[in-house]
Formats: structure tokens, C-alpha cells, sequence
């Protein structure tokens, strides 16, 4: 029986039939070449996504002083400072509730009410 | 008959050993490709995350600022220097000479990369007086809005309350505002 296929296919009986013969497996072939395609995009798209992975995380390299959590504020503290040297009962409250609305405002680093009664403690016991 | 069969035998066994040949040497160059695209791509993104450098600027504004407000005032009160001797502000006063502060830069030709402004209020929010230094047109960069534009420089903003050092007793709040643009060291 001959074989009327213009490719011939690879299967078993096809080439125990004519395996004397050269024959060309053209499918299985065309397969092997398109795994080898589909990995070798495979490695391009993923090399693609690391590289913009990388210029999108180097774009983040700011240093923001203002979202850093820090324990520290020496410009809140040495508003504190004149605070409690401030005589006069009814400025100082003017001024308390102008440190309230900065601290609303965020306008302070540093938590506001915890450095208030740490510098009001260390001062008292002096 | 038998000779023939032995002759094709033997020719198949040539052309498969010829076409294992060919094929390794494809593999080969495919694996070196491949090889060097990855390089490639390794080289891309390590100059691409650390040839990047970091933006400091802001860091920077705010330690300006916290030197001012250390420089102007101490436990509270500030300094005598500030004022002349009929307890009005002393418009000689220099921040950059006081304060210590070096505004000169690596760069050649440069207007100044730096500017600092304070300005005194009562407690009625009326200014009083004002010390600057640096390069003015710097300032001019903080009143563009942000979101609408990208700035050139970084400007931050703070402000302090401090007595005043005579026995009066007198508040004023201080604004600091501070302008960093070395643009060309901190964005790429």
C-alpha cells in the first residue's frame, strides 16, 4: 500500500512500513521547532518584564524625610520649648491650639502629643 | 539485493550522523544566544536600578531647615544676634554666614543650587521681617503646582514658634522656606 500523503506521517506502522525508505517527519519536526520558538519567547517576555520591573522600582529611589517614621523633630521641639517659657496664660493657649491644627495638618514628623508630655514631664521635675 | 539494502543502511546512518551534527551546532548557537540575552538583560536592569541615583533632595531641604531653626533659636528663644540694640531685627543678619552653610557647588557657572528664606510673624500673622539667602529664582520654583507640573527643585516648608530673647517676652513664628535643585545629582 503506498502512501498518498504528500508528507508522509510518523507513526509507528508508517515507519515499520517504510522504514527502508528516507523519510521526512516534517510535523514532528515543525513541533519541535515551535516549542523551541515558544520558549525562547517565553524567556524574552519574562526578561522584558524584569527589565521594567527594574526601571519602575529605580524611579522609587526618593528618600521622603516627611513619610519616614522618626521619634525626632527638632523644629516641633524647640516650638515646645518656647511654649512652656511663654508667661502669659492666654497666648500660650493661642499658641496650643495653633500646634493642634499644625498637628491635624500633619505639619509635625514626630507624634506631637507624646514629645508634649515627655519635654512637660522632663521640665516639671527640673 | 542484500548489498543494496547494506549501501542504504549504511547511507542513512551517514545522514543521520551529519544532520545530529548540524543540529547540535544550531543548538549551540541558540544556547549562546540566549546566553547573551540574559546577560544583556541582567546588565540592562542592574545600570538601569543603581545607575539611578537616590532623590535626597527633600532629606536635604529638611536638614537645611532644622540647621536654621537651631542656628535662629536655642531652648526656646531667639538668637541676640538677630536683633539691634533698640530690640529691632537685625537686617544685616546673614544666614548663610551664621548658620554655616556652604552654597557653593561642584558645578561650574551655577546661579547657586540652594535658597533659604525666614520669615517672622506676630501672632497675628503679620510679617515682621525677613532673611533670605541663596538663589532667589529658585523660589519662584516652589509656587508652581506640583501636580499639575513637575518641579525642577524641591521646596519644603516649615515653621516654629520661638520668644523673643529680651525680657518682653514677645512670640513670633518663623517660616522656614528651603529650595534644594541639583537636579543633575539626585534625577536621572
Amino acid at each position: 500500500m503506498l502512501n498518498k500523503r504528500a508528507t508522509p506521517v510518523c507513526t509507528r506502522n508508517n515507519i515499520n512500513n517504510y522504514g527502508n525508505k528516507l523519510l521526512s517527519c516534517k510535523r514532528s519536526q515543525t513541533s519541535e521547532a515551535m516549542t523551541w520558538i515558544v520558549a525562547t519567547l517565553i524567556i524574552i517576555v519574562l526578561l522584558g518584564i524584569s527589565i521594567y520591573a527594574a526601571s519602575f522600582l529605580s524611579k522609587l529611589k526618593i528618600i521622603n524625610y516627611e513619610k519616614e517614621k522618626r521619634s525626632q523633630d527638632l523644629v516641633m521641639e524647640e516650638s515646645l520649648f518656647a511654649y512652656f517659657l511663654i508667661q502669659d496664660s492666654s497666648v500660650q493657649e493661642k499658641v496650643f491650639e495653633n500646634f493642634k491644627k499644625m498637628s491635624q495638618e500633619e505639619k509635625f514628623y514626630s507624634d506631637f502629643n507624646s514629645k508634649f508630655q515627655q519635654i512637660k514631664f522632663n521640665l516639671n521635675k527640673k | 539485493m542484500a548489498q543494496e539494502s547494506h549501501k542504504l543502511k549504511g547511507y542513512k546512518q551517514d545522514k543521520k550522523m551529519i544532520n545530529k551534527k548540524a543540529t547540535e551546532k544550531i543548538l549551540a548557537i541558540y544556547w549562546f544566544a540566549i546566553l547573551i540575552i540574559i546577560a544583556g538583560a541582567v546588565v540592562t536592569m542592574v545600570s538601569l536600578f543603581y545607575g539611578t541615583p537616590y532623590d535626597v533632595r527633600d532629606a536635604e531641604a529638611n536638614i537645611m531647615i532644622n540647621k536654621v531653626s537651631n542656628c535662629l533659636s536655642e531652648n526656646g528663644k531667639l538668637a541676640q544676634e538677630l536683633f539691634i540694640k533698640n530690640k529691632n531685627f537685625n537686617g544685616n543678619f546673614s544666614l548663610k554666614e551664621k548658620c554655616n552653610f556652604v552654597f557653593e557647588t561642584e558645578l561650574k557657572g551655577d546661579a547657586g543650587e540652594y535658597f533659604l528664606q525666614t520669615d517672622f510673624y506676630n501672632l497675628n500673622n503679620t510679617k515682621i521681617f525677613s532673611i533670605s539667602d541663596g538663589n532667589f529664582n529658585l523660589y519662584t520654583d516652589c509656587k508652581i503646582e506640583e501636580d499639575k507640573y513637575k518641579r525642577i527643585s524641591k521646596c519644603v516648608e516649615r515653621e516654629f514658634y520661638s520668644l523673643s530673647p529680651f525680657s518682653d517676652g514677645g512670640i513670633f513664628k518663623i517660616k522656614i522656606i528651603s529650595v534644594v535643585r541639583k537636579t543633575e545629582k539626585n534625577v536621572k
